[in-house]
């Protein structure tokens, strides 16, 4: 998911090409021809790089043959979605997939008879999916408990928002049915989330990710491995709602420091990962 | 420097590059020198972006112009000195992280449903236990039985000493035979310890503080330890305990996940039995 600071710095960067685009009028001839398609491609790298960094940033550096030693005896393969170590002859391969298994985005909307079978059904399904794997893995939560005013702030002023929305519709001459019903759904859910930290629960960001490690005579023996035992996880957790993506580049740096230490602040975490939720 | 500050420098400057090559009046400089500053400013707007999250890839790829990047090649830590915490040193800030066993082997089969929704409920509120950022892990680890197997081996090779000593030296075939009976054992006890791999399901909290000198990093890191298991033993009524020693290895580094010698002899075991 694409975050809103992520997109402001987007922003700000494709303004330049867009004055780029304004500008380009100077160049007259086979100058603004070739000036116009710079732009194109300068646009496409804004956008690849912006959006999609964890996999184009890979591709990119897997073209060119590069590979990131990360610490003693500890190095990126090519595609970069593993880390690989050499132990006495033995190569072991780690890969790290984001699970995502707390989607409370509709959670709030459901009743609590609904909410009880997913409280009951939820430990059998976890030893269901997790019997199923024998070999090493681990699964990591990490979460920071956030400031309770604050987020109550927030949700308060969202509320606002959206009851001002309604309001407005009302008015209108036609207020649209689905439209106010969307409202008053989102008005539904943020209501439900205060009543909630009223309740005294403390609101928390998480970050879920799945580690698991395999050991071969061979880095390609190793990540062979690595690449099974990825998809057997994959598979176990298809009947969760779970979003499971693998994980690359920069991101994959950044769980294997944090296997040695924990970012302190929230801020720092969210700097440095973008599947935090 | 900051990622965003770079972010920002670059853009600038890639603004400045293409509006001072689109506007400078042909008169004063030719279209082609024009057109390359108009260029050079649009591919450092796409870089701009790429400098958000990747300045230490890029600057230490320019630097060492080499196809094996070397982001850091120094030990990640070390052992604090009370061996309860693992300490990573930045210039002159220390980062102590300490890790606590949650000694929790439930199983859904033996709850009742509405146990299951309190034991549902108790997880959610362990993660939510602290304001901190904790990491929560639940994992399987390969069973270590390398000082086993050493111990077998050990013995193999002392009774093939014995066994060549009494063919050298014309002992009795008894004798003989019993030696040989006994090395037959130990390799089939090799064999049975090898014929499959053992798992041991763990679950554990990792935190990390900072602090000026390793103490006070060790110090912030310990308190905060035993709030934590304050917290986690009052919610499942089990004892917490802090990890010390080479114990905590197992946690951080993949040949303590997955034990060399037990490994080896496995991976050894399965060649074998894919050549017969």
């Amino acid at each position: 998911m694409v975050d809103v600071e992520k997109l402001i710095y987007l922003m700000f960067t494709l303004m330049v090409i867009v004055i780029a685009f304004t500008l380009s009028s100077s160049f007259k001839g086979i100058a603004n021809f070739i000036a116009l398609i710079f732009i194109i491609l300068s646009a496409v790298m804004v956008l690849g790089f912006g959006l999609g960094d964890t996999f184009v940033f890979p591709i990119l550096m897997s073209t060119l043959g590069v590979t990131f030693t990360v610490a003693k005896d500890n190095s990126m393969n090519k595609k970069e979605d593993a880390i690989i170590k050499n132990v006495g002859g033995l190569t072991y391969a780690t890969g790290f997939i984001t699970a995502n298994l707390f989607q409370y985005t509709f959670k709030e909307e459901v009743t609590q008879q609904e909410d009880e079978m997913k409280l009951i059904q939820g430990p059998s399904n976890w030893e269901r999916a997790i019997s199923a794997l024998k070999f090493p893995w681990k699964y990591n939560i990490v979460s920071v408990g956030l400031d309770v005013q604050k987020v109550r702030d927030d949700l308060e002023g969202k509320r606002s928002f959206q009851q001002f929305q309604l309001a407005r519709l009302m008015q209108s001459s036609n207020p649209g049915q689905n439209a106010m019903e969307e409202i008053q759904r989102n008005i539904n859910i943020i209501q439900a989330k205060m009543d909630r930290i009223s309740q005294g629960e403390r609101p928390i960001a998480t970050l879920v990710y799945f580690e698991t490690t395999a050991v071969g005579v061979s880095e390609k023996a190793a990540l062979d491995t690595l690449e099974s035992q990825i998809s057997s996880i994959s598979t176990s957790f298809s009947s969760f709602d779970v979003q499971l993506s693998r994980i690359t580049g920069r991101e994959l740096y950044i769980l294997f420091k944090m296997n040695f230490s924990m970012p302190d602040t929230l801020s720092k975490l969210e700097e440095e990962f973008d599947k935090v939720s | 420097m900051n990622n965003l500050v770079l972010f920002m420098i670059m853009l600038i400057i890639a603004f400045a590059l293409v509006v001072f090559g689109a506007v400078i009046p042909s008169s004063q400089i030719p279209v082609a020198i024009k057109l390359l500053i108009f260029i050079i400013g649009l591919m450092l707007t796409g870089l701009s972006v790429l400098m958000r999250y990747y300045s230490e890839f890029i600057f230490k790829m320019v630097k060492q112009r080499s196809k094996s990047v070397v982001l850091d090649d120094s030990v990640p830590y070390y052992m604090s000195t009370g061996k309860d915490a693992i300490i990573l040193r930045n210039e002159d800030e220390y980062t102590a992280t300490v890790f606590i066993k949650i000694p929790l082997y439930r199983s859904s089969t033996e709850m009742k449903d509405i146990e299951k929704i309190e034991f549902s409920n108790l997880v959610g509120r362990l993660i939510g236990q602290s304001k901190d950022i904790a990491k929560y892990t639940t994992g399987l680890f390969v069973l270590n039985k390398d000082l086993y197997i050493q111990q077998i081996r050990n013995n193999i090779s002392e009774a093939e000493n014995e066994e060549s000593d009494m063919n050298s030296g014309n002992a009795p075939k008894e004798k003989i035979g019993r030696v040989r009976g006994k090395l037959s054992m130990w390799r089939n006890m090799l064999d049975t310890v090898n014929s499959s791999i053992s798992f041991d399901q763990v679950s554990y909290i990792t935190i990390s503080s900072k602090g000026t000198t390793e103490f006070e990093a060790v110090s912030i890191a310990q308190q905060k330890a035993k709030e934590f298991i304050s917290g986690t033993g009052t919610l499942f009524g089990v004892p917490p305990t802090i990890i010390t020693g080479t114990d905590i290895l197992k946690f951080i580094e993949p040949e303590y996940q997955l034990p060399y010698s037990t490994m080896a002899e496995s991976i050894s075991k399965g060649i074998k039995e894919e050549m017969i």
